[in-house]
């Protein structure tokens, strides 16, 4: 079973948040922080724990074609990002997360063979799946690049997830 | 049937491998007797390239009573190269030879000193999960050629340079290679596989194979200082886990192997 192609860029951002919020309900020091889909509004800031925020995955090379006389495969950009206040351990919180983050991404089994549960756009629940059984490959991923905010205690570091579906 | 305006799905991602997401192992031609030879992971590895075969005999039968032709090849022979990091190009070529480079072994030779098999290698072509096995490719009886050494500007790949007169073979998905290698006991023909060989694709191509078997069987007499073992293919025969010779009982001092495809 894979993400359906009509809904992909919903199916892939709720494959990699979910893979994202496993990790943070499950896996130190991923624990420590908590996964948002989509932009962080406002009030994600009142909990306790530092975020991880997952955008939409961009499509920037529709003409993956690998194949003579057929669909081509498709590459995504997936923009994520670590947002952490001063109170919640500041620089060296992000700088953990930036590590930590990297540390998963780069490692193509502990990235493709952690199991995760999502229910796709279509309503379908895929328990314990992989981003493997998705059809989702990740290819790269660069940064963490600071953002800058609006508040100096606040943090902010952001990924770019190179994916193929 | 299919129509001249068919459109193909968009291939899986499992579809193609990458070299990053291979695995290179290999065992010694001339493992110590052992269920289960053991084999070593080749790392510092960029690429393992076979090439097509080249032949040692190649000519045209033409015969009287046909108009047909027939080319008649003998003696194949695949050139092998291996891409490994620099700085680690005495390693592999030391540790094909059975040593490791060191203190003990300081001197790594660029000459093939005869013609005299070394290793197989098993490369095995992974998902880009590094797990899930797409396919593998055997490499049987590798031998060292004799080679050259660049030593440019920049970062370079140290080429290891070989060959086999044993066709490579790819390996389905779920099946992997398996030496087991025995010292012969006098006067018995049978002896066990440590597991059931895999079958072959087709029944009737079994040149150099042992029947329909994904085996090939060496007898190594070291009476005669034999150094590399002959390979047999006929006298032998496999059924299930036993190995039975029918002709030429190995005497005291041989020592037998099979290398064969067994399901993981």
């Amino acid at each position: 079973m894979t993400v359906a192609a009509a809904y992909r860029t919903n199916d892939i951002q709720l494959c990699i948040y979910e893979l994202i919020d496993y990790l943070t309900e499950n896996t130190s020091p991923w624990t420590s922080w908590e996964a948002v889909l989509g932009w962080p509004e406002t009030e994600v800031f009142k909990d306790k724990d530092a975020i991880i925020y997952v955008l939409e995955p961009i499509p920037v090379k529709a003409e993956e074609i690998r194949q003579q006389g057929g669909l081509p495969l498709h590459r995504f950009e997936l923009l994520f990002g670590g947002w952490v206040t001063m109170k919640q351990g500041g620089a060296e919180e992000i700088n953990i997360m930036d590590s930590t983050i990297l540390n998963f991404f780069e490692n193509p089994q502990t990235v493709h063979q952690q199991t995760f549960t999502v229910t796709l756009t279509d309503g379908t629940e895929q328990a314990d799946t992989t981003l493997v059984n998705e059809g989702i490959r990740v290819e790269d991923i660069t940064g963490g690049r600071w953002i800058d905010t609006e508040d100096v205690k606040e943090y902010r570091k952001e990924f770019t997830l190179t994916l193929k579906n | 049937m299919p129509l001249t305006t068919d459109q193909l799905a968009a291939p899986l991602i499992n579809d193609e491998v990458r070299g990053r997401e291979c695995l290179h192992r290999y065992v010694r031609s001339d493992a110590d007797a052992a269920v289960h030879a053991a084999w070593t992971n080749l790392k510092w590895v960029q690429s393992v390239t076979v090439s097509e075969p080249t032949y040692e005999t190649e000519r045209t039968v033409l015969h009287q009573g046909s108009k047909d032709k027939t080319v008649k090849r003998y003696n194949p022979r695949w050139d092998i190269t291996i891409n490994v990091l620099s700085g680690k190009m005495p390693d592999v070529i030391a540790a094909f030879r059975g040593a490791t480079w060191g203190a003990t072994n300081t001197g790594v030779p660029l000459q093939a000193s005869n013609d005299d098999p070394q290793v197989h290698i098993e490369s095995i072509f992974r998902g880009e999960d590094n797990e899930t096995v797409v396919f593998s490719r055997v490499i049987q009886d590798f031998i060292l050629d004799s080679m050259g050494h660049d030593n440019p500007m920049d970062v370079a790949d140290g080429v290891i340079r070989g060959h086999s007169y044993y066709p490579p073979f790819m390996v389905y998905t779920g099946y992997e290679a398996q030496m087991d290698v025995w010292d012969a006991t006098p006067t018995t023909v049978t002896y066990t596989l440590s597991d059931t060989p895999a079958t072959i694709t087709t029944a009737s191509s079994h040149d150099q194979w042992e029947f329909d078997n994904c085996a090939f069987i060496k007898n190594k007499d070291n009476s005669e200082s034999d150094t590399t073992g002959g390979r047999l293919v006929t006298g032998v025969s496999i059924s299930g886990v036993t190995m039975t010779f029918t002709t030429g009982t190995p005497a005291a001092s041989d020592k037998i192997s099979c290398l064969y495809v067994k399901a993981v």
